[in-house]
């Protein structure tokens, strides 16, 4: 039985209603958070693998022929990628929150960075596949987009080896791609 | 004792002979009374008249068939004695002899040598010679003693053993020798004794033979060899004869004009000649005899048949012309009563050897029925009894009526009296009026019966020698008065009433097996039952006919009666009362009234001779009874009486609904629709659990025992008998009654014989939910139970206190929006809530004031109550029923619904608004996408 006006006990139970009303918008509001959050760490993920296929081509068209004109362009497309880099990048928690017009420009940056890394890498191992060096090793005589599966094969790989690795060594793998790469009755034939 | 006579025995034995033939053809002509009725079971000749004919029509019938038809049939059926022999004697003596030769072969003619020797006596000297007739006699005896040895075989008795010693004996010299003997008498027509009609010649045969006989098994084996003679005798000798004896006589009677009559008076005595006899009849075409055959009803229907080669009584039948009967089912000759009179009168014609002079016999006796009264002989005649039945046959009559009676030397009603065959009448009569057994014989027997006297000439009794009753010496009547008035018609009356009475007198002179007891019982139950059932435990003032009562049912509906004297009657038992009928000397009088009464259906004044008397037995033994039985159950209710447990029930009931009384009880009913259980019970279901229970059990019962309280303590439906009331509340000690009634074992109550009338409810199915209730009471802790009303008065108290501060229009928006909330958070709205909303919406500050005022009032009254020093469940009860306008007021119910919806919003919202936020930048994929942006930025760099 309570003893205080029935006023209070309803004012009481209306209050209570409040807040349960207010923690559950607070919770719909996080919930929404965290799939921005998991949205814009897949697209850096995206471009982190990016920028590192790109920069294993570029090695290895330095280490095929150190004067080709291709080596410069790791270095420029790191350097536009900085200078058009959101402000929020590095503390995305505020637009992440609210949702607006810095969330927008994060998702932009991130989705035409892999955008453009990826052109330029495609552009690389393509140059990389009409490589005389390149071509050489492809004792099969492979056609170019063929060995230019096989160089995506050997990029993939070396981008995501944790140990060091040197031009040779890459190449006798990229022979033994070519190699492997070859279609049965022209292997039959050589044999 | 010896009285005026005018007859003697010789003579009254020689009329009174039961034999027609033993009769000369005048003495028989001198008392023969025609047959008026007898009963024509079927006719096959046309024009036969109807149901029933008398002697000239059967004999008309008999002689009606033409020369040479063929054999005719004739059945005369009726019990032993009827007067089958009378008609066969009859038809002989008065046959046409120009159309028919009468052949009469009386019932004691029953050896075929007899029968043979008849017929050939109607053959005259022309007779043809007998099968035998060539054969020596010495060769006619070996045949007669070899099928008596076979016969031996075949049906010898177990005492004639060994059989092959005995079959020595019969088969030899000495019995072939006696043989021949009898057969040379016989050849010359003298009298021939059967072999061993003399019992003495045996004992030196078996002697001769070695064989032991003891001296008791003589006349058996003597009576058996000469059964066995006789069927030889028969068979060998006669019974070929008869076939082609009867042949000659049908043709020879045919030859001079006549048909044969064959008069054979009883079939049942014959054997192998009857069966030839019939078999010869029954070929229809083997002459043309008139055969009127006399058969008693028994062997009839038991016998005959298989006399036949068809063993059929149909195959009898069909080949019958006629079938007479003399008696009806019940062994009563047909029109003898009517004829009673005529026939004694003519018999004791016959008898009589002198003429009393003029005036030496008062004319009360009647003409010619000296020493007879009308009266006397109807009343001997219809008390007739044979074997154990009645029999009303002129043979009985005769033989031990009027033989009997003339031949005693008592007056004749003490001669009736010995005789086995008379069943004497009932005393009807206050023997205490008539003490003298020969004054009360001759009442019996010669007395007039009136309505309220039995009166009898006093020249009767001088006549015999009995003297009048002291009271009445010169009185021309004897007047004696009767024990009971017999008003009803005769035809009302149970027909064996007369047995039933002297039963009953038998019983109360000497005690012993009563078998008609019913009889008696059914009309002390009735003079019982008209003051009242006793089994009926309620007020038998009250003309209520809602009422209902206690009744007591053990046995069926009958009221249980046990009549001492080794009646027969099982006595009471503890458990199983019944009336006590001792049946003394001074009840008799009042006993055969009632007896009377139940025999004769009539009402009680028209029976009793005293009705106040009787009324006063009956309600002796009424109040007895009735005592008996609440007895019974007083004692198996822990010492309750009746009033008691429907007093206290009626009272228990009245406080659980909502009614309560202290000392004036009230009649009212209970609605539960109207007034629901929960609301006028003074107990909670969720303080007092056990009491709400039991009593919502009890509830169940609140109409019956209101009719039980009705049938018990009222007058008429409203109004109370003030007296019961008082003197039960003078008894009662209601805590005492609860207190008993609370430990009632009622496995041992569940076989109690009583029911609640008329509503066909067991007294135990009330009992087991007041016993209940009663140990749900003695259990309650009302000290307990009111401290915690004072605890739940004082929170309300501090409720209202609250309330008293209420902003009404603030309240009334609120409840407005309570249910704009609970529409938003998804809690279904109902009714009920809907209700108690609007009611706590037109509450006003004056109706909370109010509330808050009785509750501070109640609670200072109960308050009070807790500090007196005694508190009984009764006064509980009371406290109980003073909170209920506090505990049941609406507002309670609507506060508590009010919470119920606000608990019932939260609990939706609860259950329905999501949980778990908290800081972003804190969660574990904030930090992994840090990494990531890093990582980026440092491969940017690094570039």
């Amino acid at each position: 039985m309570v003893e205080r006006p029935l006023t209070h006990t309803l004012a009481a139970t209306f209050a209570a209603l409040d807040d349960l009303a207010q923690r559950d918008a607070n919770a719909r509001a996080h919930a929404q958070a965290q799939q921005r959050i998991a949205f814009l760490r897949d697209r850096l993920h995206a471009l982190q693998s990016a920028l590192r296929q790109l920069r294993v081509a570029v090695t290895l068209v330095q280490h095929i022929d150190p004067a080709h004109e291709i080596t410069a362009l790791w270095s420029n497309t790191c350097a536009e990628l900085k200078a058009c880099a959101p402000g929020t990048l590095h503390a995305p928690g505020r637009a992440l929150a609210e949702g607006h017009l810095d969330l927008l420009q994060l998702v932009e940056y991130t989705a035409a960075s892999v955008a453009i890394v990826r052109e330029r890498y495609h552009w690389v191992t393509d140059q990389l596949a009409r490589h005389p060096r390149v071509v050489a090793l492809d004792r099969v005589s492979c056609a170019c987009d063929a060995r230019r599966a096989a160089i995506d094969t050997l990029v993939s790989r070396l981008a995501s080896a944790k140990e060091p690795w040197n031009g040779e060594g890459a190449l006798r793998s990229l022979e033994a791609l070519l190699s492997g790469a070859m279609p049965e009755e022209k292997r039959k034939d050589n044999a | 004792m010896r009285y005026p006579k005018y007859w003697d025995q010789a003579r009254v034995r020689q009329v009174c002979t039961t034999e027609s033939r033993q009769k000369a053809r005048d003495l028989f002509l001198r008392t023969h009374r025609p047959f008026q009725h007898i009963r024509v079971d079927f006719c096959k000749d046309d024009g036969a008249p109807g149901a029933f004919v008398n002697e000239e029509q059967v004999r008309a019938i008999v002689q009606g068939g033409a020369l040479r038809a063929d054999n005719r049939l004739f059945f005369v059926v009726g019990e032993a004695g009827s007067g089958k022999s009378e008609l066969c004697q009859w038809l002989e003596y008065t046959a046409d002899e120009r159309r028919s030769l009468p052949i009469h072969i009386p019932r004691s003619m029953t050896t075929a040598a007899h029968v043979v020797a008849l017929l050939r006596q109607k053959l005259d000297s022309a007779a043809p010679a007998r099968a035998l007739q060539h054969v020596p006699l010495s060769t006619q005896a070996d045949y007669v003693t070899l099928s008596a040895v076979v016969l031996l075989y075949g049906q010898g008795i177990p005492a004639l053993t060994p059989v092959d010693s005995w079959a020595q004996l019969i088969g030899g010299h000495e019995m072939r020798q006696f043989v021949a003997g009898h057969l040379a008498l016989l050849a010359r027509g003298e009298f021939a004794p059967l072999p061993f009609a003399d019992p003495s010649l045996l004992e030196p045969l078996c002697h001769r033979y070695a064989l032991p006989v003891s001296s008791a098994d003589l006349a058996l084996i003597t009576g058996e060899l000469r059964r066995l003679f006789a069927r030889a005798l028969e068979q060998a000798l006669w019974s070929g004869d008869v076939r082609s004896l009867l042949a000659d006589i049908s043709e020879r009677a045919v030859r001079q004009g006549r048909r044969p009559l064959l008069l054979l008076e009883d079939m049942t005595a014959f054997q192998v000649l009857g069966d030839r006899l019939l078999d010869y009849l029954l070929d229809l075409t083997s002459g043309h005899f008139d055969a009127v055959i006399g058969v008693t009803t028994g062997f009839e229907r038991t016998q005959l048949a298989s006399a036949t080669l068809a063993g059929d009584l149909t195959h009898i039948h069909h080949r019958l012309r006629a079938r007479f009967v003399l008696t009806d089912d019940h062994g009563r000759s047909y029109g003898l009563e009517d004829d009673l009179i005529e026939l004694a009168r003519a018999y004791l014609a016959a008898v009589r050897t002198a003429e009393p002079s003029d005036h030496a016999v008062p004319d009360v006796f009647g003409d010619g029925l000296y020493p007879f009264t009308e009266t006397a002989l109807r009343r001997a005649f219809a008390c007739l009894h044979e074997e154990g039945n009645p029999r009303q046959t002129p043979r009985l009559f005769l033989e031990h009526i009027l033989a009997a009676a003339l031949l005693s030397d008592a007056p004749p009603p003490l001669a009736f009296d010995r005789s086995p065959y008379l069943v004497p009448p009932p005393t009807l009569f206050r023997i205490d009026e008539a003490p003298d057994p020969r004054l009360q014989s001759l009442l019996r027997w010669y007395g007039e019966f009136g309505d309220d006297a039995v009166t009898l000439d006093a020249r009767i009794a001088r006549r015999f020698g009995i003297a009048p009753p002291a009271a009445q010496p010169a009185n021309p009547v004897i007047r004696v008065s009767r024990a009971y008035m017999a008003q009803p018609l005769d035809s009302d009356v149970r027909a064996d009433w007369q047995q039933e009475l002297r039963e009953l007198q038998a019983w109360l002179s000497d005690g012993g097996l009563y078998p008609g007891r019913e009889t008696l019982k059914r009309g002390i139950e009735r003079v019982l039952l008209h003051l009242g059932d006793p089994r009926a435990l309620g007020s038998s003032d009250s003309s209520s006919l809602a009422g209902a009562h206690i009744y007591y049912a053990r046995g069926d509906e009958r009221l249980p009666i046990y009549l001492g004297r080794e009646s027969g009657d099982q006595p009471s038992t503890p458990t199983y009362v019944k009336v006590q009928v001792s049946g003394t000397s001074a009840e008799r009088g009042i006993l055969e009234a009632l007896a009377y009464l139940a025999l004769s259906g009539a009402e009680m004044s028209q029976v009793c001779h005293n009705v106040a008397l009787t009324l006063d037995w009956a309600q002796r033994h009424w109040d007895a009874y009735n005592n008996e039985v609440r007895t019974l159950l007083f004692n198996r209710m822990n010492g309750v009486t009746v009033e008691q447990l429907i007093w206290t029930a009626w009272r228990l009931l009245g406080s659980l609904v909502g009614a309560p009384w202290d000392s004036r009880p009230h009649l009212n009913p209970y609605h539960a629709n109207a007034e629901p259980y929960a609301q006028v019970s003074p107990w909670s279901p969720q303080q007092h659990p056990v009491c709400y229970t039991a009593g919502e059990m009890l509830i169940t019962y609140h109409e019956t025992v209101r009719r039980l309280f009705i049938g018990s303590f009222t007058l008429r439906d409203t109004l109370l008998d003030h007296d019961r009331c008082a003197a039960v509340q003078q008894l009662e000690t209601t805590a005492t009654t609860v207190d008993r009634l609370a430990h009632l074992a009622l496995p041992a109550l569940r076989t109690l014989p009583y029911t609640i009338r008329p509503l066909g409810q067991k007294l135990y199915d009330l009992l087991v939910p007041l016993q209940r209730y009663t140990q749900a009471l003695t259990q309650l802790d009302c000290q307990a139970a009111l401290r915690a009303d004072l605890d739940d008065l004082a929170r309300k108290e501090t409720h209202l206190a609250a309330q008293q501060r209420l902003d009404h229009a603030l309240f009334q928006q609120q409840l407005l929006t309570l249910r704009w909330r609970c529409g938003e958070v998804g809690a279904p709205w109902n009714e009920r809530w809907t209700k108690a909303a609007e009611w706590l919406g037109s509450l006003t500050r004056e109706q909370l004031t109010e509330l808050y005022a009785d509750v501070r009032r109640v609670r200072s009254a109960t308050a009070a109550l807790a500090h007196a020093e005694a508190l009984d469940h009764w006064a509980y009860q009371r406290a109980r029923h003073a909170l209920r306008p506090i505990l049941h007021h609406p507002y309670w119910a609507a506060v508590a619904t009010l919470q119920e919806i606000q608990a019932e919003a939260l609990a939706t919202a609860r259950a329905r608004y999501q949980r778990g936020s908290g800081l972003m930048t804190g969660t574990a994929p904030y930090r992994q996408l840090l990494k990531v942006t890093r990582a980026v930025w440092k491969e940017l760099a690094d570039g």
